[in-house]
């Protein structure tokens, strides 16, 4: 069962409502900001005056708020966590850029964001904010261009193998939640501190050298003793649902990946990934030697799904939403495709976890397609060919072909599947001879043999 | 003239109405040929032949057209928004609908039958005259921009059918009216002296107090010619309502800022709807990247798509792009928030020993380091407020720095914000 959200995901099938959607969110972002009082370059720096805490404080309630929200509907499977966009994490270019954003910041008065508030307001400044910005992002381009194309730099932007480094989908997020949450409310007891010992001075005083009034600590009332208390409970209560939930999954699983079958088009041809890497790495062969390829695999996995196990050459369609529409374009696509040789070419459908490639592919076939479905999607991609761990079977290597061992012959695919080169190594041609399958059902779905790839 | 009669309409509001009656009749004429070119025919066929044989055919005819339209379009929305003699808003003033109108609109149809009817008093138009004149204002801006649109979105497109449509049922509703005004104005004897009032300028004392009673009343000395301070009526009129709006705006009392804590929530709950609606929370600094590339392309396609940064950006569109949406929303938010909250104030936020111009400077130089740090950081603080709630190590890397950022240079250059 998958989370009915996030509504449309990011690059998702809609593209105008997509589009409506991110104008109500920026609509109520940009409200609250002014609210915050971040339309105000003056206040906004006055935190690293440490005179006026309060753009902390807006900040980081409102990440605890999402933070929480954002697991409170994981739990209840409302939100489906795998699709919401995390950007690769590059360590050394964010924490050094950073550094340079604060320095920016502290001298502008603002942040892109707030700079878009400020002007809305009136605040010329603003305005004048936002042409450095661009100018500055210009000021990259041509750095980026020029100097930044040295190694050093390049390395440092973004070094390769880097991946998202999150703790959202992990079963420590709940526990990670709770300390930032308790860390966050206990740092503004503080800040609270901090504003009155550096409390902005008037002239009079100054001159008089009135010394400061001592510190006054605030307590917590009662209603927020309580309030914090049950809030505390309640995080708790979730996170040990949630562990547990993830805990009896992987029991009930065990270490092996669930098999991803729709009960309704469950008998639709199915190609095993063993079989589809051979037809892949055939055709990148046959198109290097200007020959049609045998096959075309078609893409429906989200953005984020392809990224963490790509299949090259493959045809990259909208995510599957179960829409007409989305079967129209699925149609436009393999009608230029088939346009270009044999009516009966294989059109393989790549699936990930909205499993709605099996509908899809039934689709397909009332529409004359031959089309068939990568029998377990993305996971079984991703566990039986991409992963390091990966055993691929004796006959998936042709001895004529001159290929040393298996596991070279993995390393060499895999490496090639990561890589931007729509080439295969010209050694890694194909193991045996692929057939064009006459009856796509007569592909089997797992085991050695494997259909046309022989 | 104050000898003959009273001042109704001076020679510019004559000319701009006779350029206006020609221009139309001349647009008509020709518009009822070119529809019937396209499949379904208005005109008889004679009529059709023999206005394409004179333009030269089908092409020259519509070219034709359509430059004479531009021409008229043009001629008019500039001497009526220019309006250099303070004609346009004495027209538009005249045209205010008044209580008498209704009455007048219920008593005209029982005046065909009894000519000793009592009609209520009217001002320089009377309330049927005004309907007219709404149906020729409201109907030239339709016809005018329409028409632009079909001439720019030549070669098809929905926007461009859309116009057609709406061109000829506009057209139609003008033509409906004028079939009116026209048998008033020539056909009807009683209402001759309108006619010449558009032609020579004035009307007689006796038609003035019968036919526009309240108009007579304020201008029964001379009538109505231009007046020194009427120079540039409308420009000025708009120019006084904005300036007073604006003023309003800028002197509305602000109110407090309410409970960080409830706005930072309300902020957290806005990310949390990005993240139920789209997957991911707003940001703003990729919607300028792609501002200024495709700015820049405007000037220098070349210079752009030959930057390996830049380049790629240009094929990815600015206006279906979601941060392009993101940001409009954000300034439409902060818009309403500020208006509502009186925070709306014209100027630029410095510290106290900092001239205007430094702090411009600063802005700038400011707005020219965080550009520059958001490709590195690859976004900016909405961005990785989002993030850091997803639990990306990144983006709290990120916050920690810009904190530390910023109270380093906090430090060390105090004056900036004092």
């Amino acid at each position: 069962m998958t989370a009915p959200f996030p509504f449309v995901p990011l690059n998702g099938a809609n593209p105008a409502f997509f589009l409506l959607m991110a104008g109500i969110v920026g609509l109520a972002f940009g409200w609250f900001l002014e609210r915050s009082g971040f339309g105000s370059a003056k206040k906004i720096t006055a935190v690293f005056t440490s005179r006026d805490w309060d753009v902390y404080r807006v900040m980081f309630t409102a990440i605890i708020t999402t933070m929480i929200g954002v697991q409170i509907l994981g739990a209840v499977g409302l939100l489906e966590l795998g699709l919401l966009e995390i950007g690769t994490t590059y360590v050394w270019a964010m924490s050094i850029g950073g550094i340079l954003f604060g320095v920016g910041f502290y001298f502008g008065g603002f942040c892109p964001g707030t700079a878009v508030v400020a002007f809305v307001r009136g605040r010329l400044d603003g305005l004048v904010f936002i042409g450095g910005i661009i100018l500055g992002i210009y000021g990259f381009a041509l750095f980026f261009d020029g100097p930044g194309q040295a190694d050093w730099f390049q390395n440092f932007f973004a070094p390769a193998g880097s991946t998202a480094i999150a703790a959202l989908e992990s079963p420590y997020a709940w526990f990670l939640v709770v300390v930032i949450t308790g860390l966050v409310l206990l740092s503004f007891r503080y800040v609270y501190i901090l504003e009155q010992r550096f409390a902005m001075r008037t002239q009079e005083e100054l001159d008089n050298n009135i010394p400061r009034p001592p510190v006054v600590y605030r307590k917590p009332g009662r209603v927020s003793r309580r309030a914090a208390a049950a809030t505390g409970v309640a995080v708790l209560i979730l996170g040990v649902v949630q562990i547990g939930q993830v805990q009896s999954q992987s029991l009930a699983s065990g270490s092996e990946i669930p098999a991803v079958v729709a009960v309704d088009e469950a008998d639709v041809p199915r190609i095993d990934s063993l079989s589809l890497v051979g037809w892949v790495v055939a055709d990148a062969n046959r198109v290097a030697e200007d020959k049609a390829p045998n096959s075309h695999v078609i893409d429906v996995r989200t953005t984020k799904e392809r990224q963490s196990a790509p299949i090259r050459n493959s045809l990259i369609a909208v995510p599957c939403d179960g829409s007409s529409d989305h079967l129209g374009a699925i149609l436009t696509m393999v009608d230029e495709l088939v346009g270009e040789g044999d009516a009966n070419k294989p059109i393989v459908i790549v699936d990930g976890s909205s499993t709605a490639g099996s509908g899809l592919v039934a689709e397909l076939r009332v529409n004359g397609i031959n089309a068939m479905l990568l029998d377990g999607g993305s996971q079984a991609w991703e566990s039986e060919i991409l992963a390091d761990d990966a055993v691929w079977p004796e006959w998936i290597v042709d001895p004529a072909a001159g290929v040393p061992t298996i596991a070279e012959y993995h390393d060499d695919v895999r490496s090639w599947m990561f890589s931007e080169t729509d080439e295969a190594p010209a050694y890694l041609a194909i193991p045996g001879t692929m057939q064009l399958p006459s009856e796509a059902a007569t592909v089997v779905a797992t085991g050695g043999g494997g259909g046309g790839c022989g | 003239m104050s000898e003959r009669g009273l001042i109704k309409h001076p020679i510019q509001q004559r000319i701009v109405h006779w350029f206006n009656a020609a221009s139309f009749l001349f647009l008509w004429l020709t518009g009822i040929a070119i529809i019937s070119n396209s499949g379904y025919q208005v005109g008889p066929t004679f009529y059709v032949n023999f206005v394409n044989s004179l333009f030269g055919g089908a092409t020259n005819l519509l070219r034709i057209h359509v430059y004479v339209g531009i021409f008229w379009f043009v001629i008019m929305v500039v001497s009526f928004l220019v309006d250099p003699h303070g004609l346009s808003l004495r027209f538009l003033k005249d045209l205010l609908p008044t209580k008498n109108d209704l009455l007048w609109f219920k008593e005209r149809p029982k005046a065909e039958m009894d000519p000793s009817t009592e009609l209520p008093d009217q001002g320089a138009y009377n309330a049927g005259q005004k309907a007219f004149g709404f149906v020729v204002v409201i109907g030239s801006v339709v016809i005018g921009t329409s028409g632009l649109l079909m001439w720019f979105g030549t070669g098809g497109g929905a926007i461009s059918r859309w116009m057609v449509l709406i061109h000829l049922i506009t057209v139609g509703v003008v033509i409906a009216f004028f079939f009116v005004h026209f048998s008033m104005a020539a056909l009807i004897t009683e209402e001759r002296p309108a006619l010449v009032s558009m032609i020579k300028g004035d009307v007689e004392e006796e038609y003035a107090e019968h036919h526009h009673a309240e108009w007579y009343r304020e201008h029964s000395e001379v009538g109505e010619p231009i007046a020194e301070e009427e120079r540039f009526g409308l420009p000025r009129a708009v120019y006084g309502w904005a300036k007073r709006v604006v003023l309003s705006l800028h002197n509305a009392k602000p109110q407090k800022f309410g409970s960080p804590y409830v706005a930072g929530i309300g902020l957290g709950l806005a990310v949390l709807f990005g993240m139920v609606a789209l997957g991911h929370g707003p940001g703003s600094s990729g919607f300028f990247s792609r501002l200024g590339a495709y700015g820049l392309a405007e000037v220098a396609p070349d210079h752009v798509a030959a930057n390996s940064y830049w380049g790629p950006v240009l094929d990815r569109g600015l206006w279906d792009y979601w941060l392009t949406w993101a940001v409009g929303g954000i300034a439409i938010g902060g818009f309403l928030s500020a208006l509502l909250a009186g925070r709306i104030k014209f100027g630029i936020d410095r510290g106290s020993q900092i001239s205007p111009r430094a702090r411009l400077g600063l802005a700038l130089g400011g707005g020219l380091i965080v550009g520059f740090a958001t490709r590195l950081t690859r976004g900016c603080t909405s961005h990785h407020i989002s993030e850091a709630a997803l639990l990306s190590l990144g983006s709290w890397l990120f916050l920690g720095a810009v904190f530390i950022g910023g109270f380093a240079t906090a430090f060390a250059f105090k004056k900036v914000w004092r």
